[in-house]
């Protein structure tokens, strides 16, 4: 069967980030997770945007077969994958998270550290629907964060990269 | 208002006999935003922090008078402005553009509005009574009743629940935006209630509050009708005060975004219930609102105003019937 890994892994990145941050909050029910930028009208808040932004090898192995754990027949390399996770709230909404209520900047700063604890913390056995072997991951520091006027957004973004093993 | 100057121009007289030759003269609805106060510390583990109270900067809740720290009037009470009335002319009438975007696709537009004299609108109902109202500045809202998707007749009736419209079977409701009407009575308005049918099942969107009438007057209220939850608060004045009204539901609430008009997904009524007493309605409108938002103001003082406005928020009913 043909190797899908990039799907495999921007899927569980998704649902990983989503599992997490949301049993964080009082009603587990508040933080959408969409895989591209939502369409106007499919836009809800507050929300965590994934946009893959680069991918490719990143570290050949001599001879090109690789041996962890059984895999001893298999050839392969060391493969990387570049995202930028956007987080987007709007100047109304609130999340309560334990009986303290969040909104605006306050909330940015909520969602940007324990996103990037969910990312820490993702369980890739509990969410890939391939067998995945990562070997890395990097996240990077959160940027852009600001206010849009014009549409009362407050937002930020960060940079994180993945390097798994591509075996075929 | 006698003691205003109309200037050469006399746009009040203008709009007024215009708006019997085109639709280009708009009834408005002029909203401003509350300003919230924000939240802010004047304490430490183990007592009080030194100086005036540590602003965060991000908004709380509530708009109400803020009176923590030395510094204790730096907020005063500014509720939302929700003030119909304005007449307005307005140029081009309808401007939609749809821009692709990262976001998707978007509808923006500009126009220009040409209103009276501030001295005028100063002077209006509900605009010279509230003590909120200064002038029209950027960024506030003014709503403009863009396509009346739903209209009912005219009620009068002696009684303490009003069934003002039963909708026909099949009404879709994802296309409306707000619910306005001019209501006079002697009695006091305790509930708008839309009910419609969601997947089968019954559900409602309330709102409530305790709005004393007039009987000698009509007063015009306007309600928004999409993505409440319950809890959620409108303001209705009445010569300049504010009744607050509060979202909620008798059964669950209703989001009209998803009666897409099958005939278990559709509108079933507007029910008011007031105090006991005769209670006249007219112009009753469920419309599709055009939210426009102020850019810039040129005051040609005695005469007119030329305000600049911008759209920022336009969906495509196509995409807000599907996705609900």
């Amino acid at each position: 069967m043909a190797k899908d890994y990039l799907n495999v892994i921007e899927r569980a990145l998704m649902m990983g980030i989503s599992d997490k941050i949301n049993t964080l909050t009082a009603t587990g029910d508040d933080i959408y997770v969409f895989g591209q930028f939502p369409e106007t009208e499919d836009l809800k808040f507050p929300c965590i945007i994934i946009q893959q932004i680069a991918s490719g090898v990143q570290e050949k192995f001599f001879g090109e077969n690789i041996s962890f754990g059984n895999d001893t027949s298999e050839t392969g390399e060391a493969y990387g994958i570049g995202f930028m996770i956007h987080l987007m709230t709007d100047r109304d909404t609130k999340v309560t998270v334990g009986s303290t209520d969040y909104k605006q900047r306050r909330l940015l700063n909520w969602l940007m550290l324990n996103v990037a604890n969910a990312l820490q913390d993702i369980n890739w056995d509990t969410y890939e629907e391939e067998d995945l072997e990562i070997l890395e991951r990097h996240v990077l520091a959160w940027n852009d964060i600001g206010f849009m006027p014009q549409v009362d957004w407050y937002g930020a973004s960060c940079r994180m990269s993945i390097v798994f093993l591509n075996k075929r | 208002m006698s003691n205003i100057k109309l200037g050469r121009v006399n746009m009040p007289k203008l709009l007024r006999q215009m708006r019997h030759r085109t639709s280009q003269v708009r009834d408005l609805v002029f909203i401003r935003d509350p300003i919230y106060r924000k939240e802010t510390k004047t304490t430490k583990s183990g007592g009080t922090l030194a100086g005036p109270a540590v602003n965060f900067g991000y908004e709380s809740d509530s708009h109400a008078a803020q009176t923590e720290g030395t510094n204790a009037a730096y907020h005063a009470d500014s509720p939302e402005l929700v003030l119909p009335g304005l007449k307005c002319l307005q140029s081009p009438i309808i401007s939609r553009v749809g821009t692709l975007e990262r976001t998707g696709h978007r509808i923006t537009g500009a126009c220009s509005f040409y209103t009276p004299s501030l001295d005028y609108i100063l002077a209006m109902d509900n605009f010279s009574e509230t003590t909120q109202f200064n002038e029209l500045e950027s960024y506030d809202k003014l709503i403009d009743i863009e396509r009346i998707i739903e209209r009912a007749d005219d009620y009068s009736a002696t009684a303490t629940s009003h069934t003002v419209k039963t909708f026909a079977d099949k009404t879709s409701g994802y296309q409306l935006d707000r619910l306005q009407f001019k209501i006079k009575s002697g009695t006091t308005l305790t509930k708008i209630a839309l009910s419609g049918n969601e997947g089968g099942s019954t559900k409602s969107l309330t709102w409530s509050g305790s709005l004393a009438l007039s009987s000698s007057e009509y007063i015009t209220i306007d309600v928004p009708l999409r993505d409440l939850e319950a809890g959620d608060k409108t303001s209705v004045y009445k010569d300049g005060v504010r009744t607050e009204l509060t979202a909620g539901t008798d059964n669950t609430i209703l989001d009209i975004d998803k009666l897409y008009g099958a005939s278990t997904y559709d509108l079933l009524s507007l029910v008011l219930t007031t105090s006991s007493g005769l209670v006249e309605l007219k112009d009753i409108y469920f419309y599709k609102e055009a939210e426009w938002r102020i850019e810039a103001i040129k005051d040609y003082r005695d005469e007119y105003m030329e305000v600049s406005a911008v759209r920022v928020r336009g969906e495509r009913g196509s995409r807000r019937r599907a996705y609900g």
